[in-house]
């Protein structure tokens, strides 16, 4: 082999190891994010929830969300009843993210100015109708944002975060838009007749406050009352 | 004028049928509340798409816009009608009626009191339901956010509408207040026939039949062009009140309809009564 054949044997073992450091994997990108949640043994919030879309509206709800490692998460309505955005509440979502999806990584692009990985993520179980997107800030581990399709209609949020205690990174608000077939065909007692999907655009704001973490939230708070619709 | 209404209310507390409408109704509550608690909840809050829910829906506010929603377009005019109807085809039928106009009140004074009291009691009677139905409401389910349901394309709304408890009673205030104006425009062609016959049933049934036949008018196309002039189109405009952002337009049209039917029919009265021959 000439020298100039192992040079080139060199330069591209070289170059496929710096487009592999440059592209991380799935994995990878997700033990980024569960790095934020490492310190985080359990939390609550209040959460104000404002939702203006063609199937719920709902001008200021209000509701605790309680987290405990490793995946237990309650909401609990403060004023007895509440509709929220489905993907608005994480607790540690990487648990969640593992359980639920397969994820591949989608490469890199930006939101909000900021660079971010982008991972796929698609459901484990066939029946969900559901695809999804998941936005990770390259440089703090933190997912960003999310784009969802369910069916006709999609869904994309941003968060954005607040240092809690000087040490955990949080979500404050997360922004949910949505658009396309918003609602199910429903019949239409004044005129007689079934009233097709109302397609639409829609917004829904998340604002998390008053966090406390790590002060110690009893199991009890997790057992599932009979809640009736 | 004063003793007058307050001789007419003297009056109407001593009849049984007066309290009818009352009982009914606070029945009503306990028998919706006794479903909604027992029971399947009337509508399915779930989301295939985007949205969870937590907690019930089932409260106090909710059985309070449930129920109206229930007896609005039957019950309640029918409850109503049955006293207003009696207001002065009563005395007729009872013999009291020349007696009553031999004082020395004038017969607009007198019809005009009764007009009050049956305004008085359209209200009472409205916002009773509202209270028991709220306060059944509260104790068996609780208190809480106010989830309304908008089914179809009434007013062109579609969908699940929450309000915070406050909110929640404020609107339902409002629909109550609205709800006694539109069966008030019922009771008060009742009160108008009232005027006219000298039987209590008459008036009740005449009422009675009007408002069916004009809710069966407004359901046929054919007759769409007048449907914007019938009472028992705009009755049901309380709904709007639970929308955001509120049809005001449509509220406030339908409040105008309503109140022209209860002038109109108020001032027919009085004009026929007037010059009414007396006989009984």
């Amino acid at each position: 082999m000439s020298a100039l054949a192992r040079a080139g044997i060199v330069a591209a073992i070289l170059l496929s190891s710096s487009v592999a450091q440059a592209k991380p994997t799935s994995a990878q990108v997700l033990a980024q994010v569960e790095r934020n949640y490492a310190a985080i043994r359990d939390y609550s919030a209040d959460v104000e929830v404002a939702i203006n879309s063609p199937q719920v509206h709902a001008a200021k709800t209000k509701a605790t969300i309680y987290y405990k490692r490793p995946n237990k998460l309650k909401l609990v309505a403060r004023e007895g009843f509440a509709v929220l955005p489905r993907d608005a509440f994480p607790g540690n979502p990487v648990a969640a993210i593992r359980a639920n999806f397969d994820v591949a990584y989608g490469g890199s692009g930006k939101a909000g100015g900021e660079p971010v990985h982008v991972l796929k993520l698609v459901p484990k179980t066939s029946q969900a109708e559901r695809t999804m997107k998941l936005l990770v800030d390259k440089r703090r581990g933190l997912i960003v944002g999310t784009e969802a399709e369910f069916g006709a209609a999609k869904f994309s949020s941003r968060w954005t975060y607040v240092r809690v205690d000087g040490r955990y990174w949080l979500p404050s608000q997360i922004k949910v838009e949505m658009s396309g077939a918003m609602s199910r065909p429903v019949f239409d007692p004044d005129e007689i007749k079934v009233v097709p999907p109302k397609s639409g655009k829609g917004t829904a704001l998340v604002t998390f406050s008053n966090y406390r973490v790590n002060k110690g939230i009893p199991d009890s708070v997790f057992t599932e009352k009979k809640n009736r619709k | 004028m004063k003793t007058c209404i307050r001789l007419e209310i003297f009056k109407l507390t001593r009849k049984l049928r007066s309290y009818l409408g009352f009982g009914a109704l606070a029945a009503m509550a306990g028998l919706v509340v006794l479903g909604l608690a027992r029971g399947r909840p009337p509508f399915e809050a779930s989301f295939e798409q985007g949205f969870v829910t937590v907690g019930s829906y089932l409260n106090g506010g909710f059985v309070a816009w449930f129920l109206l929603r229930m007896v609005m377009m039957f019950f309640l005019p029918v409850f109503a009608c049955v006293v207003v109807g009696d207001m002065i085809s009563g005395e007729a039928a009872d013999g009291t009626l020349r007696a009553l106009l031999s004082r020395p009140v004038g017969r607009g004074s007198l019809f005009v009191a009764k007009f009050a009291v049956s305004v008085l009691y359209v209200i009472a009677l409205t916002l009773f339901l509202g209270v028991a139905a709220y306060a059944v409401g509260a104790i068996f389910l609780g208190r809480g956010a106010l989830a309304t349901f908008q089914e179809g394309t009434m007013l062109g709304a579609q969908g699940i509408y929450i309000y915070n408890e406050g909110e929640g009673l404020v609107r339902l205030l409002g629909a109550y207040g609205f709800a006694s104006v539109a069966v008030l425009s019922v009771a008060t062609i009742a009160f108008f026939l009232s005027s006219v016959l000298t039987n209590s049933l008459g008036a009740i049934g005449g009422a009675m039949m009007t408002f069916i036949l004009f809710g069966v008018v407004g359901a046929i196309d054919y007759f769409k062009p007048i449907h914007p002039y019938l009472f028992t189109t705009h009755m049901d405009s309380w709904r709007g009140l639970f929308l955001t952002p509120v049809p005001w337009g449509q509220v406030v049209k339908s409040l105008g309809l309503l109140s022209a039917y209860i002038v109109v029919f108020f001032a027919a009265g009085l004009a026929i009564f007037r010059r009414k021959d007396v006989l009984s």
